[in-house]
């Protein structure tokens, strides 16, 4: 090492420059027009990912960078210090934050312009993304959840936007709220890491996994798993996603699709040695994980605001995922991870650019027809739909092929599960897809002139984002189609291999069967809204059915938290500081008072200035004095 | 001579404020505050050149009894100073956009109480610590009873005297068998001796009175919520912000050294009541209707958690706790000063009188919104590193009095949240008569936040500087 370290001095400038870029809002934020404001909060990121590429080629060619910069918390036995640990994973996920969040960045110039809040909401994602960053090149828990509960401070600023908006501020308050239920969880399970490890760095973790007591790591990695369950809105902390839909459709595409809502699972990955040790921990994954994939998947068969349908996939999405740690396929996990930040982020920001040509409306029984009105908007998204959808050669059918298959090496049943998650992603996206782009225009006629494409800083990310969509799925080919896994491969120092055990013949299979049944969804989807133009149920209609209303009310989680935890809260804080603290602690505490105040009112009494009461009072003292003596 | 100075500044300048002219005792009292902040300042680098403690003074004072006048800085009792000068000169800034009532008795007075909890803090003797410790009382009840602002403020201000007073006393019994039993008053003396278990308990029992109920713990705490709301903030700053610190370095500096097994036995039912009064509060705080109440809550929870810290009884809890120390003083200054800018808007505290006032006041809405996350422990802020080193701490000590005390991270998200929301989002439903902070607020304001954000990022020099007063409790 040199007494100039250069690897040192980029892997610091990597989060440094986002974070330079929110700063710099305090100075130029009023006095720049917006193109300059725009440009140069872009330029912050774009510089990061530049730098990632430089250290990602560092780590292919290297290996994992460490770096250490100085001691954060420091107290007898606690050492955490501020240092970067950039390998094989985070380097990946920081091209990611800074690609994926560069191209949102770029997006949002057209999408925010004349915006009052124009930037402050570059300020905010600036920010986000050194906090993302923060968190994925940690080398120890705490600084990690530095990063994780930063994100979700700019989570918590972007959902409530556009604070005039009461409704908003409430989404943000939940996101937050809820967010930090899983936090504690978290705070408990890096408390008893401390216990158990001595240390907080992963390193020293990984290294000694083997010796500590298997019970101390199953409670650490359940209490682990629960945060997890927080940040990437598994049930049954998933409530507050759908909500913080109401932030700037780029947000959504960056924070609630792409990037942020992945942490709990880059946070597992990152820990696989723990949960490797962790086999039960492992099928509470599995159950939490198909339960929120299944669950999220029908409750978005019923949903028709465009977004709102995006965000229970994301969350169904992010349950395959789980459901991917959980059988061990800590790989195939991470590798629907990055093919889902393409097509996710593609589809929100395709949603974005619809809402945008509609002026701002967002129910799809208002839409239908708009492929001949924003033809970029619709060949990007139909896109990105073929590839959640799992379709080949799209990504989205290499990971999600590579997890099902897995999940068949576990058991066959998990594989039935985990298919039909597909299908239904399957039927919900086309219905998506035909009832905005396709059949008839149901457009108000007020609004249909007016509808148009939009501009083409807006549509440059679609296109890249498409062409990753359709190309992601290369970095990963398996065996069966003469692939090597290479993302895997790269990956081995921090994940080991998987073993999957199934032969090519039943590979093979599986995936023709599961690419038929998707296919059959699609045509029922295309028949039932495309060809026969089906008009999803008012609310009213929808409330008179009551299977159908429970999927369209999110079987009623909101109201049942409501009912059992905000509510009562608020009423037992109530209840607790009028009667306990109002009328016993402190009229206790004052009777204390009045009764010395009484005492000494009579006491005084006896001062009567009687020299005969004196001394009768003598003779009564000098005798009772003399009986408790002789009793005794 | 130093260690006298930061005493002797502020009681010198509390005597000018008096004889000065009355514009002038403003501005006597802000530069005396800034001299003090500079001297301190020195005497912690020179603490850090040497690592020694800082001599003050020893001289006999009463010969018969074994009572001297002995001041001394170690880290501990620098950090403490450092957290009552700034602090005072804080709560003197707030001041600056108000008009008081006989000005030169209420700086003086401001000035007195800080020359008056300096001394506790660098006290070597007993019954020198136990004079200066009383004697913060008498300025503090003037301000409290002449500016407070109360329908009943000779109740509230009673209330407090006495009740705080009451637990002072227990403190001079406990005090006076001490000097009786080591030949004299010094802590060097009285610390280390070896005392029978049950008189422990007695001296434990008579000490620890004493500070919950100053500091404050449910459920002593019925005087704190009135005095701190009808206190003006800039009192209610220097009370919450310092006078509670009394308190807890009281603790550090004599509970942990003096009656090592009574602590040792009976410190984790304190631990586990301080760790409920931290949720007990929280709950509290959530049921408020008074913005400044609220905060009031909010800074009870706060040192009841650094009760718990100074239970745990060892390095890491102690360290966290001295951290807190430092932590608390400056969120809670941020958060009264908060409510305060409130009132001077809209005359009022109550909370529903507010709304949708951002669009305002940008500026106050950002830095509000950092004091906010800072109390709630978002990490890279102060509030998280305290928080982490007392919780991590506390889990390997006893997990029921992590559970308590763990819950307000969670509901203090709650309620804070709720606030900010109430307070400055939403539609505008106020006559729009606010407008954003300027000159000597924003200033204040921004150097707050930068603290905040400063120490939630560098703070290992805090633990460094406590490094060797923690060390020598636990290793004489």
């Amino acid at each position: 090492m040199g007494s100039f370290d250069s690897t040192h001095f980029i892997s610091l400038l990597v989060p440094i420059l986002p974070l330079i870029g929110f700063f710099g809002y305090f100075l130029y934020g009023d006095k720049f027009s917006e193109s300059k404001i725009g440009a140069i909060a872009t330029g912050w990121v774009l510089a990061s990912f530049g730098l990632s590429i430089i250290l990602f080629s560092q780590v292919a060619t290297n290996g994992a960078i460490h770096v250490n910069y100085f001691d954060w918390i420091q107290a007898g036995s606690i050492k955490i210090p501020f240092a970067f640990q950039i390998d094989q994973l985070s380097t990946i996920m920081m091209l990611l934050v800074t690609g994926v969040g560069g191209l949102i960045h770029i997006y949002s110039i057209g999408y925010m312009h004349g915006d009052s809040g124009f930037s402050r909401f570059f300020a905010y994602l600036n920010l986000f993304i050194f906090f993302m960053l923060l968190l994925v090149m940690a080398n120890n828990y705490v600084l990690m959840f530095a990063g994780w509960e930063g994100v979700g401070l700019c989570s918590y600023l972007l959902i409530g936007f556009w604070y005039k908006n009461p409704e908003y501020s409430a989404a943000a308050n939940k996101a937050f709220i809820v967010n930090r239920v899983g936090d504690l969880f978290m705070l408990y399970g890096l408390y008893m890491i401390f216990k158990y490890f001595g240390t907080f760095v992963y390193t020293d973790i990984t290294g000694m996994a083997s010796s500590i007591d298997e019970a101390a790591i199953g409670i650490v990695t359940l209490l682990l798993f629960a945060g997890a369950t927080g940040k990437s809105a598994q049930i049954p902390l998933h409530t507050w996603l759908p909500d913080a839909m109401a932030g700037p459709t780029p947000v959504s595409a960056l924070i609630h699709a792409a990037t942020m809502v992945t942490a709990g699972i880059y946070m597992i990955i990152r820990s696989n040695v723990l949960f490797t040790l962790a086999p039960f921990t492992n099928e509470i994954i599995i159950i939490i994980g198909l339960a929120t994939t299944l669950i999220a998947g029908m409750i978005a068969l019923k949903q028709n605001d465009i977004k709102k349908v995006l965000a229970y996939s994301t969350v169904s999405q992010l349950g395959l995922m789980f459901f991917a740690l959980g059988v061990g396929a800590y790989a195939a996990a991470f590798f629907h991870l990055l093919t889902h930040a393409f097509f996710k982020a593609l589809l929100f920001l395709g949603a974005g650019s619809v809402i945008h040509g509609m002026h701002g409306e967002q129910d799809i029984r208002k839409m239908g027809g708009l492929s001949s009105k924003m033809k970029a908007t619709h060949l990007t998204f139909l896109i990105a739909v073929i590839a959640i959808i799992a379709l080949p050669p799209l990504s989205g059918f290499f990971s999600k092929d590579y997890i099902l298959a897995s999940a068949f090496g576990k058991s066959p049943i998990l594989w039935t599960l985990g298919a039909a998650s597909g299908l239904l992603t399957a039927f919900y996206m086309m219905r998506l897809y035909f009832l905005v782009f396709k059949g008839k225009s149901r457009v108000p006629a007020d609004l249909a002139d007016k509808v148009h494409e939009s501009p083409s800083v807006m549509l440059t990310p679609l296109y890249v984002l498409a062409i990753l969509s359709v190309i992601g799925g290369f970095m990963n080919i398996p065996s069966i189609f003469g692939g090597n896994r290479g993302l895997e491969s790269f990956l081995n120092p921090i994940v080991s291999l998987a073993e999957v055990h199934v032969d090519h013949s039943t590979e093979w299979l599986l995936m023709v069967i599961s690419t038929i049944l998707v296919l059959a969804m699609v045509g029922w989807a295309f028949t039932k809204y495309s060809k026969n133009n089906e008009v999803p149920e008012s609310d009213a209609a929808l409330a008179a059915m009551p299977f159908a209303n429970i999927l369209h009310r999110k079987f009623y989680f909101d109201e049942i938290y409501d009912a059992f935890f905000s509510k009562p809260l608020l009423q037992f804080s109530k209840t607790l500081y009028k009667w306990v603290d109002t009328n016993i602690v402190d009229k206790l505490t004052d009777s204390f008072g009045i009764l010395t105040m009484l005492i000494s009112g009579q006491m005084r009494k006896i001062q009567n200035g009687q020299i005969s009461f004196y001394l009768f009072a003598m003779v009564l003292g000098i005798l009772s004095i003399l009986t408790i003596f002789i009793l005794l | 001579m130093g260690v006298l100075l930061t005493i002797l500044i502020p009681l010198l300048s509390a005597i000018i404020v008096l004889t000065a002219a009355k514009n002038s005792s403003q501005k006597v009292a802000v530069l005396s505050a800034v001299v003090s902040v500079v001297l301190t300042g020195v005497l912690t680098a020179t603490y850090f050149a040497s690592l020694m403690p800082v001599e003050g003074v020893n001289w006999t004072w009463v010969e018969s009894m074994g009572i001297r006048f002995h001041l001394e800085a170690d880290g501990a009792s620098l950090l403490l100073l450092l957290i009552s000068n700034v602090v005072t000169l804080i709560s003197l800034y707030v001041s600056l956009g108000d008009k008081y009532r006989n000005p030169q008795n209420y700086y003086a007075l401001i000035l007195a109480m800080q020359g008056f909890m300096n001394g506790v803090f660098v006290a070597q003797d007993l019954v020198l610590y136990y004079i200066f410790w009383e004697l913060v009382l008498v300025p503090a009840y003037f301000l409290l009873l002449g500016w407070g602002k109360h329908d009943q403020i000779r109740k509230v201000t009673l209330k407090f005297f006495l009740y705080t007073f009451l637990g002072s006393l227990l403190m001079l019994v406990a005090i006076i068998w001490l000097g009786n039993h080591s030949g004299g008053f010094g802590l060097d003396m009285v610390s280390g001796k070896t005392i029978s278990s049950d008189i422990q308990f007695y001296i434990f029992a008579a000490f620890m009175i004493a500070y919950t109920i100053k500091t404050p713990v449910f459920p002593f705490h019925s005087w704190m919520a009135d005095t701190y709301t009808s206190a003006p903030a800039p009192v209610t700053i220097l009370f919450s912000g310092v006078m509670s610190k009394m308190a807890l370095y009281s603790i550090f500096r004599f509970v942990l050294p003096i009656v090592p097994d009574a602590v040792e036995t009976y410190g984790v039912l304190v631990m586990q009541l301080a760790a409920f009064s931290v949720l007990y509060a929280s709950l509290m705080a959530m049921a408020q209707k008074d913005i400044k109440k609220i905060f009031a809550y909010v800074s009870m929870a706060h040192v009841s958690l650094i009760v718990a810290a100074l239970m745990i009884n060892n390095v890491e809890g102690v360290q966290g706790a001295l951290m807190f120390m430092a932590v608390h003083a400056i969120v809670t200054s941020g958060l009264f000063f908060t409510s305060h800018i409130l009132y001077r808007s809209n005359g009022t505290h109550d909370i529903d009188a507010f709304g949708g006032i951002r669009q305002h006041m940008p500026v106050f809405a950002g830095l509000f919104m950092v004091v906010l996350f800072a109390s709630i422990g978002l990490p890279l802020t102060n509030g998280f590193i305290g928080e982490f080193m007392i919780l991590t701490a506390l889990f390997k000590a006893n997990v029921l009095a992590l559970v308590l005390a763990s819950l307000s991270i969670v509901l203090g998200a709650v309620y804070m949240l709720l606030t900010y929301r109430k307070i400055m989002l939403g539609p505008d439903n106020t006559s729009g008569k606010f407008v954003d902070i300027q000159h000597n607020d924003k200033f204040l304001f921004l150097s707050i936040a930068f603290v905040i954000i400063f120490m939630g990022i560098y703070s290992t020099w805090i633990t460094q500087l406590c490094d060797q007063a923690v060390l020598n409790i636990f290793q004489p």
